[in-house]
């Protein structure tokens, strides 16, 4: 077997034990994460809300369009 | 034994319809977050780099990829493997160095063009913005085409309208989420792709190395037949529709792949959207490992396919599967689920055939929500002035569908000639070109200018010539050695010449505007 053989076969076993790995460490913790950016947003968008409900208290409609 | 019989059977139907009715509630769901366009855009730019190496993995690791590079590993064996190396080796790079990549997040952008903007004028963005959306939208043009491959390959499907009907649902349910609940919808879904495919993925290969053996598989690689070095100019496989690579392909697969790790739109929202510049450093040098494998492992499922049909057990099938190449009822991307449809049984079948269309939807949402915020943030808002955040959005959701509708008249009408890693790397080409000069000059070389940038991104254009119909017409009334990698490095070499000399002859009046180069 020449040495290209044994590089590319060297490359595709490294390639599926490397991705086993990712997907162990990185799973788990991207979904925590996923819930924590959700939460980010969903305080970013209340604040909005609040903010646009604030100013039309203070200067009536909104005549921006 | 037929080519197009397959362990595929109504339960797999029903595992993918589940699967892509629960991504229509998550579309609906996602909405909810959406306060503002940089929610809708960036995620709010709350990415940590977990989330954001999942959906970036989600994004990249497409069903397009996965159909490309088992192709390729079906034509050209091991040496195919040559483009997991140099997508690997180009990931380490830029993670290592941060090179562009850091400097672009610190510039606190929502999108390339608009960069073009504060480094150079309003008129780059515009024109950046334009070749962006064109080149995009013609490298995606054949998705549909190859997603659809796929499931009638691996259906068993043979009517041709089955097809276009396939392609059409499959774009409108992507279009459905995608313009309700814009990148939020799109990082959750990613997410889910992420884990479903890539299980999906470690299982296919476990199926593929039991039907070839691992006998099988070295036995192949110490034969003649076996592709293995990719410098050499002949392709030993039993077929004609089997490219050879050599070092002109590798120089300009090397140039192409670089810069589109650091630069591709749907890469660099991913890049824009993490919290940090340091983040976004880390990203990149995490992503060698899903990237390496989103070419190495389908690459391996195409030599299997390659084995299976001339010398494993569907070498019974290798004369009607080369008929049916020569007849054109199947190009060389449907070896490989033809082949996935014989050896993994009913239900796991449908559970992969799922994650594939995972794959492929969360290539698309990720792609169609980039473009159409392109033509939003960097052509209409710069055109017709200030325009509302919801506005914005609205005009984003618009564009969205007017890219499908495009996509699915390109996808039905245009008939692929060679391999199709050939057509993107050449249609990538035409933005790609344009945009290295123009963002790496801005970033690190002072005397950039504006006329320099515009003659960088029309340089662009040279990458046209690249497509089947142009080279053959240049092989017939220029010089019959020309290839289509030729008019690749010509258009890279004329866009950088374009910003080097516009920029030395024509400079900026009063330098640049805020973002210079250091």
């Amino acid at each position: 077997m020449s040495l290209w053989a044994i590089f590319w076969l060297g490359l595709l076993a490294l390639s599926a034990v490397a991705f086993i790995g990712l997907l162990v460490g990185v799973g788990g913790g991207a979904v925590r994460e996923l819930k924590e950016t959700l939460q980010e947003l969903r305080a970013g968008s209340e604040e909005a809300t609040a903010t646009a409900g604030n100013a039309l208290e203070t200067s009536g409609p909104d005549d921006s369009h | 034994m037929q080519l197009s019989d397959t362990n595929f059977t109504q339960l797999d139907w029903v595992i993918v319809m589940i699967y892509l009715g629960s991504s229509i509630l998550i579309g609906i769901w996602a909405n909810r977050f959406v306060g503002n366009l940089s929610d809708y855009l960036v995620a709010g730019r709350t990415l940590r780099i977990r989330l954001a190496l999942a959906t970036m993995t989600g994004t990249e690791l497409g069903l397009v990829t996965v159909m490309y590079s088992s192709q390729q590993g079906f034509t050209q064996h091991f040496a195919a493997l040559y483009m997991a190396v140099i997508e690997g080796v180009s990931l380490l790079i830029v993670g290592l160095t941060g090179i562009v990549v850091f400097k672009l997040r610190a510039s606190m952008v929502l999108t390339i063009p608009e960069y073009y903007e504060q480094r150079y004028s309003s008129g780059v963005r515009v024109l950046g913005g334009v070749m962006m959306v064109l080149a995009g939208v013609l490298n995606m043009g054949l998705f549909l085409r190859a997603g659809s491959e796929f499931l009638t390959a691996i259906s068993g499907l043979e009517d041709a309208l089955y097809l276009k009907w396939i392609m059409t649902a499959l774009l409108c349910l992507v279009l459905f989420y995608t313009v309700l609940g814009g990148m939020v919808s799109v990082v959750i879904t990613d997410l889910i792709q992420f884990l479903v495919l890539g299980v999906g993925m470690l299982v296919v290969t476990l199926y593929v190395l039991s039907s070839i053996g691992m006998g099988g598989l070295l036995d192949f690689a110490a034969s003649a037949e076996a592709y293995v070095n990719p410098t050499r100019m002949t392709n030993p496989a039993v077929f004609e529709q089997a490219p050879a690579i050599g070092p002109l392909t590798i120089l300009v697969q090397s140039v192409v792949i670089f810069t589109a790790i650091m630069l591709w739109p749907a890469g660099a929202s991913r890049t824009l959207s993490v919290k940090s510049p340091e983040t976004a450093q880390q990203l990149y040098l995490w992503s060698t490992v899903p990237f390496l494998a989103r070419r190495a492992l389908p690459m391996f499922w195409g030599l299997g396919a390659y084995i299976y049909f001339f010398h494993g057990g569907g070498s019974a099938l290798a004369d009607p599967l080369r008929t049916a190449f020569q007849e054109g009822h199947y190009s060389t991307l449907a070896a490989m689920p033809l082949f996935l449809a014989k050896i993994i049984p009913t239900g796991l079948l449908g559970i992969v055939t799922a994650g594939m269309v995972a794959a492929f939807m969360s290539t698309h949402d990720s792609y169609l929500l980039c473009w159409s915020g392109v033509v939003t943030q960097d052509v209409i808002a710069p055109l017709f002035g200030p325009l509302s955040q919801q506005r914005r959005i609205w005009i984003t959701r618009i564009a969205i569908l007017v890219i499908g509708v495009m996509l699915l008249i390109w996808g039905l009408w245009y008939e692929l000639q060679g391999n199709l890693w050939d057509y993107m790397a050449i249609t990538g080409t035409i933005y790609l070109a344009g945009v290295l000069p123009v963002v790496v000059a801005g970033l690190y070389w002072k005397p950039a200018s504006t006329a320099g940038a515009y003659l960088a991104l029309l340089g662009g254009v040279v990458g046209v010539l690249g497509l089947a119909e142009p080279v053959l017409w240049l092989q017939s009334n220029v010089a019959g050695w020309i290839e289509a990698g030729h008019m690749t490095l010509l258009a890279f070499a004329v866009s950088a010449a374009g910003m080097l000399i516009g920029s030395l002859l024509l400079p900026d009046p009063a330098g640049p505007p805020s973002a210079n180069a250091t």
